[in-house]
């Protein structure tokens, strides 16, 4: 078993929206970043892999474990972190760690001490008082210390400030290090997202729009100017795998997707002085998300 | 202001609506059995016209929104004290005395109770006042000084009791001089209070609904103890900690509610026979306890849904907690209090109390449901209170007609059965199906953190 978490064929239908059908694989020992816009439904993903909500079609399987039929055994090695898990009926952080330690019996007690001590945390915290990104510690916290073998974390940095941000990274990249732990993490922070995920999958509209490496991903991509000297549009329409950002005048901005034969098409309409860069993912996303929006 | 106002009105206008049907029916009441009491139900209508509605808003984070509103915390304050204790006030009185006019309409022969038309208006006001007190005091997030704790310590304290003593020592207010001075009194002063605090409104809290929370800060408070940072926790966890951990703190708070409510009946029912307080003491209060089980003690606990659901334990288990949650200790206070009454007048009246314990786990499991389904909504609140009071009518229709002078345990022990197995079955299939369950749970963080993504 090579793959974590395989996602094949999964539809969820809400009544103003339909996520899937979605295949999505995140290997084994990976930094998985799933991305998308608002409403793209990767929070309705995750939430039907621990089963909040049942789905209209499709399998979802981690570990090799199917998401329902094996749902104990399944979160029982896997992990979710979120700003929207809510711990205050626990009343102090220690008794939090009390309840949820009770479910694992190899939960970690050194590491759990460490992480504490790392995010400013103490048994007699007041869940109440503790600010917003010391919640989503906790969170991560609680996720880390069962020592999963699965992590799945939905936007976890929200409310972090930057030093919060590479401590929590940092300890996502401790967590992975032995190559046997798996963390999906669904995020905005694409920078965060381009530094540490090995893998990307771009989702949008329910569907996905691109996976792969990170780095396989973002070098398959070139920002492309050119310029044309007969006129404001091609005579054909343009190809798959190019897609017009900006034009001025005869100035053409463009993202080229270098697997197609979008460059060879742009030669042969007359494209003049094209001159390729690399891309961020950032510039990918937008870009996707935009023609997506166009389309 | 006015928009301010009419934007409440516009957005409550179907419960203001229904309160304001169930007014004219009152004041219809009244017209027609004079000699009844109508204080019970006159407060509850008080309590869903007022300022319970805009409790709703408030944990929705509405503050943090009308915050930047080119208004004053004190015009924001006063316009929701309009909207929810005098708009109300005027509107319920009116349909109070149409109610009482279409009836007299009808009946002509009959006599207008003008004067208890006019001190149930009088006992609206009261009870829409002391219910904004109770709500602004809960509203306080933090506390400029020791004067200010103090204040809204003893405010918050007094309107919770008048409120929920009231359901039971007040029913009667109108008939009895010294209730209805009592009520007058405590009332007046905290509709009083009520405007005054109006104005003290705060902007920019987070969470409304946490006393004693500090809000939207940003960086981590320092913790109270930095020597120890954690210690290995020892005993048990998981669901057995927090099955246990709940039902101690229902068990001692009920019973706390049980012995201050046996302290007023005793205070007030002197007169009663023992047969008829103990039947009143076991009805009656079998079912507030249910719904501050439900409402203060099991609402808390499905905000952390999201969470247990991520557990390595199955919707089949999770839905058994849950409905263990709030049946474990109503079974448990049922025995303390067949226990007291044994001790106090024997069997048949310990008999009575078990009755009224066993048929309320029938109302109480179908809460569960709604609650689990609906999460901390209104229309969840509307479903708690139809299914509270729809059952006892249930359980009055089946006395009439089948000339129970109670119902015998049989019947009791089947219907909550039966209602414990149908609710279980839902909530499970709740858990399971639906996404909606784990989406509506009041959020913790107030809006901060609902638009994360879908």
């Amino acid at each position: 078993m090579n793959n974590a978490i395989e996602i094949r064929g999964l539809i969820k239908k809400y009544p103003r929206f339909q996520l899937g059908p979605l295949d999505l694989t995140v290997p084994r020992g990976a930094i998985y970043g799933l991305i998308g816009p608002n409403g793209a439904g990767k929070t309705t993903a995750i939430d039907l892999i621990f089963g909040m909500g049942k789905n209209d079609a499709g399998q979802i399987r981690v570990l090799g474990l199917d998401h329902r039929a094996d749902e104990v055994a399944l979160k029982g090695r896997a992990a979710y972190v979120s700003p929207d898990l809510n711990f205050q009926v626990w009343g102090r952080v220690g008794k939090a760690i009390r309840f949820v330690r009770g479910f694992y019996p190899g939960w970690d007690d050194a590491y759990c001490a460490a992480l504490m001590k790392a995010f400013h945390l103490s048994d007699a915290d007041r869940v109440a008082t503790l600010s917003f990104g010391a919640k989503t510690k906790l969170s991560l916290l609680l996720a880390l210390a069962r020592r999963p073998e699965v992590l799945i974390l939905d936007e976890p940095t929200t409310g972090l400030d930057a030093v919060s941000r590479q401590q929590a990274f940092g300890e996502l990249l401790k967590a992975v290090e032995d190559g046997e732990r798996t963390v999906l993490i669904s995020s905005h922070g694409l920078s965060d997202i381009e530094r540490f995920a090995d893998h990307v999958g771009m989702i949008k509209n329910g569907k996905l729009l691109l996976e792969g490496r990170t780095d396989e991903v973002v070098d398959r991509y070139r920002l492309v100017e050119f310029f044309t000297s007969n006129g404001t549009s091609f005579q054909t329409p343009e190809p798959e795998g190019l897609i017009i950002l900006k034009q001025n005048e005869n100035r053409w901005r463009a993202l080229l997707d270098q697997k197609s034969a979008a460059q060879a098409w742009l030669q042969a309409n007359g494209a003049q002085q094209i001159s390729l860069t690399p891309v961020t993912l950032e510039e990918l996303f937008v870009a996707l998300v935009k023609e997506e929006e166009a389309e | 202001m006015k928009r301010l106002m009419l934007d409440y009105l516009r957005r409550w206008a179907w419960v203001l609506a229904l309160a304001g049907m169930l007014e004219f029916g009152l004041g219809w009441f009244i017209a027609n059995r004079p000699e009844d009491n109508f204080e019970f139900w006159g407060l509850l209508l008080a309590l869903w016209a007022g300022a319970n509605l805009l409790s709703f808003d408030l944990r929705r984070g509405i503050v943090r929104a009308v915050a930047p509103l080119p208004l004053t915390a004190r015009q924001i304050g006063r316009s929701w004290w309009l909207a929810t204790v005098a708009i109300p006030a005027v509107a319920l009185a009116a349909l109070l005395f149409s109610g009482a006019g279409t009836f007299y309409h009808f009946h002509p022969s009959k006599v207008f109770p003008a004067g208890l038309l006019a001190l149930a208006s009088i006992f609206n006001v009261l009870w829409l006042g002391t219910t904004f007190t109770a709500i602004f005091s809960a509203t306080r997030g933090s506390y400029r000084n020791w004067r200010d704790f103090a204040s809204t310590s003893v405010f918050s304290l007094l309107s919770g009791v008048m409120i929920l003593g009231g359901m039971m020592f007040f029913q009667d207010a109108s008939k009895r001089p010294f209730k209805c001075a009592l009520l007058l009194g405590i009332g007046g002063l905290l509709t009083v209070v009520s405007w005054f605090r109006a104005e003290q409104f705060r902007l920019g809290r987070a969470e409304p609904f946490n006393p004693g929370r500090a809000g939207n800060r940003l960086t981590p408070l320092p913790s109270t103890n930095r020597s120890t940072y954690h210690r290995p926790p020892e005993g048990y966890g998981g669901i057995r900690f927090l099955i246990s951990t709940t039902f101690v703190r229902i068990f001692l708070w009920v019973a706390a509610m049980i012995a201050l409510m046996a302290l007023l009946q005793q205070w007030q029912g002197q007169a009663m026979p023992p047969g008829v307080a103990i039947t009143m003491f076991a009805g009656v209060g079998s079912f507030m306890f249910c719904g501050f089980i439900i409402v203060f003690q099991f609402l808390p606990v499905l905000r952390q849904l999201r969470f247990l659901r991520t557990l390595p334990t199955s919707a089949t288990r999770l839905a058994a907690v849950m409905i263990s949650i709030v049946i474990l200790p109503l079974i448990a206070l049922g025995t303390l209090v067949a226990g007291g009454a044994w001790l106090a007048s024997g069997t048949p009246a310990c008999l009575t109390v078990l009755k009224s314990y066993m048929f309320i786990l029938a109302p109480a499991s179908l809460c569960v449901f709604f609650a689990v389904w609906r999460g901390d909504t209104i229309q969840a609140y509307a479903l708690l209170a139809i299914t509270l009071f729809g059952l006892q009518q249930v359980q009055l229709r089946l006395e009439t007609a089948f000339h129970y002078r109670e119902l015998p345990f049989s019947l009791c022990g089947s219907i909550a059965a039966i209602c414990i197995l149908l609710a279980f079955l839902l909530t499970r299939c709740a858990l399971m199906r639906s996404s909606h369950t784990y989406r509506v749970q009041a959020n913790p963080f107030g809006n901060i953190a609902l638009g994360l993504g879908r």
